[in-house]
């Protein structure tokens, strides 16, 4: 992970994403649920935890541009 | 699924990785009692029958993307993850909440044991497979 740009799907409150941005160069997080990104940003905040990003969204249809990622977790989502 | 899998390759770099982790439903969940020495298990716990066919549709998925020759399998298996308890009630509130198991578990320990060890600390033993999948060059 170390230095890559990493797309946690179903990121829930972010948790996995959040450890992952300690090594990552940047992480995005992806969920539909909107509760779990709210508490995914508030625990980026809390944190202090700034190259990590989320929104709300569906696998099926991915807000990012092409090879915008080195890695994708998906981790109990698919 | 594939919809999303297709999504990924596209967001992918060129020989990026695609980290996929979930239950393995074809290896049976235990309820273990923790002891001094470790963990004994008590019972084992089953899959919830939907869950099966949703892991089932995911599996296809996955070995649909290999032989549309968008990923290959770099490294896959299982390793085993454990859920904490304080005591048989809450392992037992638990699994009456949680979608993915069948309500109940179907004990190996008897009822005079289980009244027994009822306060002590228990966990949900259960098996996660994982694959690393490269992104290939195929077309989506």
């Amino acid at each position: 992970m170390r230095g890559k740009r990493v797309l946690d799907l179903g990121c829930g409150d972010g948790r996995l994403a959040l450890g992952v941005a300690a090594l990552a160069r940047t992480v995005e997080g992806l969920d539909p649920d909107p509760e779990g990104i709210a508490a995914a940003r508030k625990r980026a905040r809390d944190e202090g935890v700034g190259n990590a990003r989320f929104e709300v969204g569906a696998a099926q249809s991915l807000p990012y541009k092409d090879g915008a990622f080195d890695v994708v977790i998906s981790s109990w989502t698919l | 699924m594939v919809d999303a899998l297709h999504e990924i390759h596209r967001v992918l770099a060129p020989g990026g990785l695609l980290v996929d982790a979930r239950p393995d439903s074809r290896v049976l969940g235990h309820a273990e009692h923790v002891t001094a020495g470790g963990h004994r298990s008590v019972g084992t716990i089953r899959t919830a029958r939907a869950e099966l066919g949703n892991d089932r549709a995911s599996d296809r998925a996955i070995t649909r993307v290999k032989r549309e020759r968008l990923f290959r399998s770099r490294r896959k298996g299982r390793f085993w993850h454990r859920v904490p308890f304080d005591g048989l009630a809450a392992l037992q509130e638990y699994l009456r909440e949680h979608l993915r198991f069948e309500h109940r578990v179907r004990w190996t320990a008897g009822t005079a044991t289980r009244r027994r060890i009822k306060d002590d600390r228990f966990t949900i033993r259960r098996a996660v497979r994982y694959e690393l999948l490269e992104r290939v060059s195929g077309q989506t």
